[in-house]
């Protein structure tokens, strides 16, 4: 049984039909992208997921539990944690503030710190910035704060919504670098991207999804070869 | 301008030296030191007499009459009715009628306290030369150039320099005679008075140019709030008749007035707390039950709901008590009859109706200011922490209020400062509020004048000071982002 099962997803906001029907899975220990265009539904089934929007029909079913009439905080309960688009840290609160907010959940310190441990061992760099307000960490370290908020609440599965969004080239390889780290430690993620090339690069299966539909899958290494998706995400051919 | 902002803190070029602020600040000082040596007031009112219809007179003079005391007033009660006032006026001699004169035999009076208000307004123009001739001496002969906080301090001084001139002119022809003095032309200041009214407003040009220009720190405003309570303590302690009685008559209506205004806006934080979460809520039901009331609420004048609650809410209390005790004749429950006669029986005191309509009408503002604050907190805050684990309430204690409150809290206050203004419109439920005590005031002695100063220095002070702390507050919160 995979992880996470996604069959026959319809969302709308008011009359506006983001998702007509995706379906996908995901394994336990697997990198999933989702990539297409904007407006392709990628944010939406990940939100969708985390229980923030509700499907019109179609089920999500997390190791067998249907999600969709679930609130957000017991989907996190479950072991289900998003990183947000834009990253949406607390500007206002500190380093270390923000990372035990990940940690919102548990109770027993000594595992927070110990989670805490582990994500400093990923970004190193948040440990040079520990007592620094969010709101002033730069755009890639801001990032590793809402991935490592992220891994604080010791999810099975990690939604990453645009994690390259805003940020040099060179801290985008940084940043998928440390996720692929972050999988071989057991952890499944579904990664959503508009940098289709760096995303199947790190992902051991794709789907790109066009106007709320699936329109191709397959293992990672086959998208990037394939032609149309070479024509239409990867500026080549 | 570049170059200007080398001024503070390392000496002045020769051009800089030569700044048209500079230059103007100091034909101003020059200008007013000349204007108190010219004649400044060239006649004054040397005796006045009343005479009283027993035929028995009183007269005063020179300083009693400085102290701008109404001739028919400084007297003694007395049961006769006055008949005539005659005033002499007199020239002065020319030493004398200087400004330096007038200082001079004002302060070598016996009684000084009576003239202290006219000593502190011909003093003030002169202490604002001092601090204005110090900003001049650094920008010549300082190495180290100007200093950011002495033009703060003597541009705040010097704000009020033209205002005493002002006001020094009124003492000397009489507050009460304002009108009755302008039509005799030998009560009219000299060429004195009007150079030094303007070396003093020079002063406030230079300053002010100075001030905008090095961008020092801002106006000291806390100086107009001392400067307004000196005002009203000089007028209740140089002329206690009858600002003396006015403000141990108003006095009580302070405190009522606060009384009011703290105990409102505790309710109105709470109402709108609730108001501003109902609209932003997803509930269709909660978010049209906060809308309609903001919509309601804001759409009809505060005084409206005043005379509403006061007057009409007791005949709808009475109709609902009717309305269960004829249930009571229906059903026959021993408490609805209870009830019903304590509801037909229920009237607000005014203090509480006071208190309910302020509540309510400003609830409905700041409730916008509310759901204003929580709407700019990005909605992807609220997912985020939605996402970490917490309930919908858990992120709007923890993450999202608590970063609007800083967006809230410069509106909110200034919405405290106008209510302190809109709790005088209680007066007309018959709650002894400062505007209330006054209007009693009033009634009794007719003094109208004297008595709305008072009353409208006293909510000066108030609010000018509750300004000062908003803003304050304000600046805190604003530096820590």
């Amino acid at each position: 049984m995979a992880l996470l099962d996604v069959s026959d997803l319809h969302v709308a906001y008011g009359a506006i039909k983001a998702l007509q029907g995706i379906t996908f899975t995901i394994g336990e220990g697997e990198i999933v992208t989702l990539i297409g265009a904007n407006g392709a539904g990628k944010s939406t089934s990940l939100r969708t997921i985390s229980g923030l929007l509700r499907p019109v029909q179609g089920s999500v079913c997390f190791r067998g539990v249907d999600l969709t009439r679930m609130s957000v905080d017991k989907i996190v309960k479950l072991g289900i944690s998003q990183v947000p688009e834009g990253r949406q840290i607390f500007p206002k609160l500190t380093v270390r503030e923000n990372l035990e907010m990940g940690a919102f959940t548990r109770r027993d310190r000594n595992e927070i710190n110990d989670s805490m441990e582990r994500v400093f061992s990923s970004f190193p760099r948040l440990k040079e910035r520990l007592h620094q307000l969010g709101g002033t960490l730069s755009g890639g370290e801001q990032q590793m704060l809402a991935i490592g908020r992220g891994l604080m609440s010791r999810p099975t599965l990690l939604l990453l919504d645009e994690p390259s969004m805003g940020l040099a080239p060179i801290l985008v390889e940084e940043i998928f670098s440390i996720i692929s780290q972050i999988n071989s430690e057991g952890v499944s993620i579904l990664l959503v991207e508009q940098n289709a090339a760096m995303a199947l690069s790190v992902a051991h299966r794709g789907y790109v999804l066009e106007t709320g539909k699936v329109a191709l899958q397959g293992d990672a290494s086959a998208l990037l070869a394939n032609p149309q998706v070479q024509e239409a995400y990867l500026g080549e051919g | 301008m570049g170059y200007q902002a080398g001024m503070i803190g390392t000496q002045l070029s020769n051009a800089q030296k030569r700044d048209w602020r500079l230059v103007v600040l100091a034909v101003g000082v020059a200008l007013v030191l000349l204007g108190y040596l010219l004649p400044m007031y060239p006649n004054y009112i040397t005796g006045a007499q009343t005479t009283y219809s027993d035929n028995s007179t009183v007269s005063l003079s020179f300083p009693t009459l400085i102290n701008r005391q109404l001739y028919t007033q400084t007297t003694p009660p007395k049961d006769a009715e006055t008949t005539a006032v005659s005033i002499q006026v007199g020239p002065a001699r020319y030493l004398w009628g200087s400004g330096f004169g007038w200082l001079f035999q004002a302060l070598n009076t016996n009684n000084l306290e009576q003239v202290a208000s006219f000593v502190t307004c011909l003093l003030i123009p002169l202490l604002a030369l001092i601090p204005a001739a110090w900003v001049l001496g650094r920008a010549w002969a300082s190495p180290n150039g100007l200093c950011a906080r002495s033009i703060s301090a003597a541009f705040s001084v010097a704000f009020f320099a033209p205002a005493a001139m002002l006001c020094s002119w009124l003492h000397q022809i009489d507050f009460s005679g304002l009108l009755l003095a302008l039509n005799r032309p030998y009560l009219l200041p000299s060429l004195g008075f009007w150079v030094a009214l303007a070396g003093s407003i020079l002063l406030v040009v230079a300053l002010y140019g100075l001030h905008r220009e090095l961008e020092c720190q801002a106006f000291t405003w806390w100086a107009l709030v001392a400067a307004v309570a000196i005002v009203a303590w000089l007028l209740v302690k140089t002329k206690p008749q009858p600002y003396l009685e006015i403000w141990q008559y108003i006095e009580d209506g302070i405190w009522v007035t606060l009384r009011i205004v703290v105990i409102s806006f505790i309710f109105i934080l709470i109402v709108s707390l609730l108001g501003g979460l109902g609209r932003v809520s997803k509930s269709p039901v909660i978010y049209g039950i906060a809308s309609l009331y903001v919509e309601l609420l804001r759409g009809i004048p505060l005084m409206v709901q005043l005379l509403f609650i006061w007057f009409a809410l007791p005949q709808l209390f009475d109709a609902l008590g009717g309305l269960v005790l004829r249930l009571y004749g229906l059903v026959d429950w021993e408490f609805l009859s209870s009830a019903g006669v304590k509801l037909q029986e229920l009237r607000l005191s005014p203090f509480t109706a006071a208190v309910t309509g302020l509540t309510i009408c400003y609830g409905a503002y700041v409730s916008e200011i509310f759901r204003a604050g929580i709407s700019s907190i990005h909605r992807g805050q609220m997912e985020a922490a939605r996402s970490l684990g917490m309930t919908y309430m858990q992120a709007m204690r923890y993450i999202i209020l608590p970063q609007a409150v800083r967006v809230i809290l410069p509106p909110v206050g200034n919405e405290f400062v106008m209510l302190l203004k809109d709790s005088s419109l209680v007066s007309v439920l018959a709650v002894s509020d400062l505007t209330r005590r006054g209007r009693e005031y009033m009634a009794r002695t007719f003094l109208s004048f004297e008595t709305w100063i008072l009353v409208a220095l006293c909510y000066l002070v108030l609010t000018l000071f509750a300004s000062r702390v908003v803003e304050y507050i304000e600046a805190r919160t604003t530096f820590e982002s």
